[in-house]
């Protein structure tokens, strides 16, 4: 679930990165996001 | 480690339970997902259309295909078909060049 709310989270960041203007760092948080909602769901920390 | 216990986990009254099954797809599409990534920041480089809304598209289309995953009810299903499937919708229809 905490996954889940992980990548929802992420979208809604992408989207706010246009309009306060963060584009640069949003892939660096993207890649990180993905990873840790991947660990959570395989490590069972749900 | 959830996968070696065997449990699965409930959530909203048992609409959505992560599972095994839900785990080991969940990895797959989250994997793939990162592999895109990378390699959409190198080809929208040189395109007209903006890389950030390819990226909340395709962030919430993977919600969508994570909720599939892990479905215990046929609301949940849907929920997730339609989650997945409308950002494609705009996905497929966003290459303006070629039109």
């Amino acid at each position: 679930m905490k996954g889940l709310l992980i990548i929802s989270g992420l979208g809604i960041l992408a989207m706010l990165a246009e309009i306060f203007k963060f584009k640069k760092a949003l892939f660096p948080l993207i890649l990180i996001g993905i990873i840790g909602s991947l660990c959570r769901k395989l490590y069972g920390m749900e | 480690m959830e996968w070696n216990n065997g449990l699965s986990i409930a959530v909203f009254d048992n609409m959505i339970a992560f599972d095994k099954v839900a785990i080991a797809f969940s990895g797959v599409i989250l994997a793939t997902a990162f592999f895109w990534f990378i390699m959409a920041n190198d080809y929208f480089k040189n395109s007209t259309s903006s890389l950030v809304d390819h990226y909340s598209l395709v962030l919430f289309a993977l919600t969508g295909a994570l909720m599939l995953t892990a479905f215990k009810n046929m609301t949940t299903l849907f929920l997730g078909i339609e989650i997945m499937s409308i950002p494609m919708y705009v996905l497929a229809a966003s290459k303006k060049e070629r039109c």
